[in-house]
């Protein structure tokens, strides 16, 4: 078990989030960047999809209660157990008493706290993720607060070592690649409303960069660039939409649907970015510039077994304990 | 439709198919053979029947206007009437509940009185609390959780409309019929 000592109003529990809920309204919710959130998890030998700590808003500090083994990953490179600086993406058996702190990170906006087992929590609508919308999932649908305590799906170190590992930077997921302009560039696919746009706003799409603003949250990530139009205005019935989709409101700025998007939403969407970089660009902060790249469903399909391949190599450097072992 | 769109729903390679006002949304697993999904899925569309459905009558009881309506007055104002007018013209019609989405609970109501219609604010209002009884455009609704939102706020309902540990989490269901009842009208 483990108590929260310090937190903040982002840091939640959450999985991969929920599915089939969506005729009722209910989103997807689940881990801003999955693939840390699952790195995290396999680190610390917990199911892939597993609950674990988001954690946006730092310093967050935890104290052991147990022996646990536990890891780190995200924007972890700032995170000490009792004083001592841990590598980035890292497990590592606790002792009870120990209190392990995530300052704010040199890079990147979430970090991800995983436990032996995965982090107990209640499912609701098929998940333990956190709803901060709806207010329910996760501890009572509210961000984790001091005082809170987790346990663990596995109570105590079960494995042949104590030591701490981590995956090297073989293993370690490549980041949105970056142009020779610093933009960070990432994939989309051509959304519903793509033709309706004037050629200038598809050209200007690709070319221009993008910034992300400070309009951002689990819900959406603002951007700010060159307006994109549409050649005709159009006034669309709300429709389903998902983490990922590009709307365009009518001033023209784009706003990227995230973790938490609504179901449903009525602004028209130039694109979709592929889901194997959605987890990469929740990690980029505001002020930082984008540039999208199209590409197509094959493309997309590659680069999510490309990630999957990723995720099966971790797991069995795991299983071998073919890491990086902490001196 | 809803049948329809159940049927999609329990396709091979489907995650899950949502209805929407006038669309669904088809979400599939990532390799699924899509020429052969869109084969299916127009196969049961085309042998839809289209009859609607007309669900239970739920009744909204709304305290209009106040701290829980904030735009009441100044939307009556605009329009040129007074407030208890814009509150009679919205509780005067029964309402059809055309999906549920956006956010968890929330109806998307259709049968809003024409002379309400009127564009959705530029700038939304952030935080704006549960119950709170709401129009856009052609549309009406009631804000299931606290949310920001780029509808007018005519008024305010106690019932709750989203309880995630019932089953089934809504209380209102596509096709139901929604009738608004005031409770009263304040300044």
């Amino acid at each position: 078990m483990i108590e929260v000592l310090t937190s903040g109003a982002v840091n939640t529990v959450q999985d991969f989030g929920r599915e089939r809920g969506r005729a009722w309204g209910v989103g997807r919710a689940g881990a801003m960047d999955r693939l840390s959130l699952a790195m995290a998890n396999i680190l610390a030998g917990a199911a892939i999809d597993a609950p674990a700590i988001e954690i946006g808003i730092f310093p967050f500090a935890v104290r052991f209660l147990d022996d646990l083994r536990f890891a780190v990953a995200g924007a972890s490179d700032r995170v000490d157990i009792d004083g001592a600086r841990l590598p980035a993406t890292w497990t590592g058996v606790a002792r009870a008493g120990q209190t392990l702190t995530f300052a704010p990170p040199a890079e990147g906006v979430f970090a991800y706290l995983a436990l032996a087992g995965g982090v107990t929590a209640p499912q609701v609508l098929g998940s333990a993720s956190t709803d901060l919308k709806g207010r329910f999932g996760g501890l009572g649908g509210a961000p984790l607060k001091s005082g809170d305590r987790l346990s663990a799906g596995r109570a105590r170190e079960g494995g042949a070592t104590t030591a701490g590992f981590g995956p090297g930077r073989a293993l370690v997921p490549v980041r949105l690649p970056v142009d020779e302009q610093g933009c960070r560039l990432v994939r989309v696919m051509e959304a519903a409303e793509w033709p309706g746009f004037d050629r200038d706003s598809q050209a200007r799409f690709e070319a221009a960069p993008f910034e992300v603003t400070r309009a951002v949250n689990r819900q959406g990530y603002g951007l700010a660039g060159p307006p994109l139009r549409l050649a005709l205005p159009v006034e669309l019935h709300s429709h389903p939409i998902a983490p990922g989709v590009v709307q365009v409101p009518p001033s023209g700025q784009a706003v990227i649907q995230m973790a938490e998007a609504n179901t449903c939403g009525g602004y028209p969407k130039i694109a979709t970015v592929i889901a194997t970089d959605l987890g990469a660009l929740a990690q980029v902060r505001s002020g930082g510039r984008l540039r999208f790249r199209r590409v197509d469903r094959a493309q997309a399909l590659a680069a999510s077994q490309g990630q999957s391949l990723l995720l099966k190599r971790l797991a069995r450097a795991v299983a071998d304990r073919a890491l990086f072992l902490l001196p | 439709m809803l049948e329809t769109c159940a049927g999609v729903d329990r396709l091979a390679g489907v995650v899950e198919a949502a209805p929407g006002m006038n669309a669904w949304g088809v979400f599939h697993a990532p390799d699924v053979d899509l020429a052969a999904l869109e084969r299916q899925v127009l196969a049961l569309w085309n042998a839809a029947k289209g009859e609607p459905r007309l669900g239970s009558l739920i009744e909204i009881p709304t305290v209009y206007g106040g701290e829980g309506g904030p735009d009441l007055a100044g939307f009556a104002l605009g329009l040129g009437v007074e407030a208890a007018t814009v509150a009679c013209w919205h509780s005067a019609v029964e309402y059809r509940v055309a999906a549920i989405g956006a956010m968890a609970g929330f109806p998307y109501l259709s049968g809003l009185d024409p002379r309400l219609h009127a564009p959705r604010l530029e700038i939304p209002h952030p935080a704006t609390p549960a119950g709170t009884v709401i129009i856009g455009a052609a549309q009406a609704g009631v804000l299931p959780c606290t949310a920001p939102t780029g509808w007018r706020r005519l008024g305010h309902t106690g019932l709750s409309l989203f309880d995630p540990h019932q089953t089934p989490p809504c209380r209102l269901s596509p096709g139901d019929r929604v009738r608004f009842v005031p409770l009263a009208i304040l300044p």
